[in-house]
């Protein structure tokens, strides 16, 4: 440690570089890793408040909520109990005369089943009736108001904004929770033997017993929510990448440090200096660069969180983050260890004789 | 009796046609309070005798004491221990550390070595002796040829070795400071009691040796200067 620390001291331009480069990717990193969270979120944020373990879908739905459709002759064996709550999901597009226009998700559910029975709402209340709707806050920071009657989709009805609740995104939208007659009025099929679009449960065991429905667990549901798995893919893929970056960078950067500095290790090691003592002088080079890099790249971050507006979806998972820095550092030592090798391997006769 | 001696030591390189004997039977002995110089052209095998002599490289026969030790019998550890502990090593370059100020290389030594070193006093005392007291404060990139080999000399010395091996000390000094950093050697081998071996084909060195070794394609042997500087 101690040459390892009057090294930096030294050079420091040269470590100055080097942690700033670290800077930038550690900060690169813990963004996207936030953005990632953030939209994963808001691909689910409502689904998880719902606390299901399982979801019933028509088998020929392609697993997917919006293309679903249950009737009612093939709901007729499936027992709902209290862990059971019916749901029907459209795309809306919600109006108001003289405020943006809003794409929400529309899900229709029964007041008497648990996804409206344990909503939470900020403020207002639940609907009671089919022209109320309770929407997620997004509306709120958009300038809607409690009372304010919108337009859904190019229906001429106008439903009563009656309640607001937070955290409730699906897909990337704000949910309006509505009836499930609501929810058919809106499908165009006011009159139909339709029971909803899929039946969600706590129980991850739960049977419809209809062979035209299928229970998936939530897990699966969520992964095969559109652009969901191909985001998070694509994420985890440019996380690594950067990780990678950095355990190149630190090796190289270490590397032609220690080419350069080889002689003197090697009179060091003529003088009887222990390898391990110049190998723990790089690995701990290594290690304080590394963290250095990653405290002032989550500082940065977390500016940034700080600062961004209300829109960007961002959410500091402290916990994974962390994960990352350990491995960030794991990178540095994995940096450290080529030149490592070449200092504990340093033949000090090299440098006598000439 | 000696502090260090090589007995019947040969040393191949290579092998095949390729190989090559550098050194021949090569007997050597060196007491405290001496400087003894080895002396020889370029290529006589003079490197290859000093590493030997420090346990840096093994001799393909023969053997070294230390102190009535072997060498050759000791493992890895324990020779980075015997170079830590009994020898000092000064070379013609890279024998400072270039980021450490010259009071740091002693710190540094004392963090690696806890114990048997110079005291605070001590290395004031030998500070003054090499005339160096002054650069404590100066990284090695700041001091001249002649002050950096003085600083190298004071760090060698500094673990308090019994042995200084020495490979061309004055290679990059002009006249008047290879007179300097000869008669401090000599004074220090005599003051401090060390036995003091350098290697050099620098013959301007001769005078200050209380003993003299010719080394000539690998063959050693003991001469009076008069006779090495007839040649
Ligand atoms: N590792 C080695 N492999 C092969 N030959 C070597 C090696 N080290 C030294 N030699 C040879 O041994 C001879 C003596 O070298 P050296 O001890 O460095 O001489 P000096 O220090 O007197 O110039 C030279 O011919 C040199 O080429
Ligand atoms: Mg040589």
């Amino acid at each position: 440690m101690y040459l390892a620390l009057k090294e930096i001291r030294h050079e420091k331009l040269r470590y100055g570089l080097i942690v700033s480069m670290i800077v930038l990717i550690a900060y690169l990193i813990f963004i996207l890793t936030s953005l990632a969270f953030g939209l994963a979120g808001e691909n689910t944020q409502a689904i998880n408040s719902w606390d299901a373990k399982s979801i019933v879908l028509n088998k020929d739905s392609n697993i997917s909520l919006t293309q679903s459709i249950i009737t009612k002759d093939q709901a007729k064996d499936a027992k709902l109990t209290s862990k059971e709550a019916v749901i029907g999901s459209t795309p809306v597009v919600a109006k108001h005369k003289g405020k943006e226009k809003i794409s929400a998700s529309f899900i229709g559910a029964r007041k008497s089943q648990f996804i409206i029975k344990d909503l939470k709402l900020t403020a207002g209340h639940k609907a009671r009736n089919n022209h109320q709707i309770v929407v997620d806050e997004k509306f709120k920071t958009d300038g809607y108001k409690l009372g304010d009657k919108v337009t859904l989709n190019s229906f001429k009805d106008k439903y009563q904004i009656v309640g607001f609740t937070k955290n409730a995104k699906l897909n990337v939208a704000p949910v309006a929770y509505g009836t499930v007659s609501t929810w058919k009025y809106l499908r165009g099929m006011p009159n139909a033997a339709v029971t909803g679009s899929a039946i969600v449960s706590k129980n991850a065991n739960y049977k419809a017993h209809s062979s035209h429905l299928k229970t998936y667990s939530m897990d699966k549901f969520i992964s095969k929510l559109p652009g969901y798995s191909a985001e998070n893919t694509t994420f985890g893929f440019m996380i690594g990448f950067l990780m990678i970056i950095s355990l190149v960078l630190i090796a190289v950067f270490l590397y032609i440090l220690t080419m350069q500095a080889l002689p003197t290790y090697a009179v060091l090691r003529a003088q009887g200096i222990p390898a391990k003592a110049l190998v723990s002088t790089i690995t701990s080079q290594s290690l304080v660069l590394m963290a250095s890099g990653v405290l002032i790249g989550a500082a940065l971050a977390a500016l940034t969180g700080w600062m961004l507006p209300v829109g960007v979806p961002m959410a500091f998972n402290i916990p994974v983050l962390i994960w990352i820095s350990i491995g960030l550092m794991i990178m540095g030592v994995i940096g450290a260890a080529i030149p490592a090798r070449k200092i504990a391997t340093v033949d000090p006769v090299s440098v006598i004789g000439g | 009796m000696a502090v260090i001696e090589l007995k019947n030591i040969n040393k191949y390189f290579g092998s095949g046609i390729s190989k090559v004997h550098v050194l021949k039977d090569v007997n050597f002995a060196a007491d405290r309070g001496q400087l003894i110089l080895v002396v020889g052209p370029s290529g006589s095998g003079k490197s290859t005798f000093l590493t030997i002599a420090g346990g840096l490289q093994t001799p393909t026969s023969g053997s070294v004491e230390v102190e009535g030790n072997s060498v050759e019998n000791l493992s890895k550890a324990q020779r980075d221990k015997l170079r830590l502990n009994q020898v000092g090593f000064v070379l013609q370059s890279y024998n400072l550390v270039p980021y450490l100020k010259v009071k740091e290389q002693f710190d540094f030594v004392d963090k690696v070595k806890h114990q048997g070193n110079l005291s605070k006093e001590g290395l004031k005392g030998l500070l003054e002796q090499l005339g160096i007291s002054e650069l404590i404060n100066k990284f090695p990139g700041e001091l001249s040829g002649g002050q950096t080999q003085r600083v190298a000399i004071a760090r060698a010395l500094y673990a308090d070795p019994d042995i200084v091996l020495a490979d061309e000390p004055t290679a990059a000094l002009d006249s008047q400071k290879v007179a300097e950093v000869g008669k401090l050697f000599k004074d220090l081998a005599e003051t401090r009691n060390k036995a003091v071996v350098v290697v050099t084909h620098d013959l301007r060195l001769l005078d200050f040796a209380d003993k003299t070794y010719e080394i000539l394609d690998g063959k050693i042997s003991l001469k009076d200067k008069e006779h090495v500087l007839d040649r």
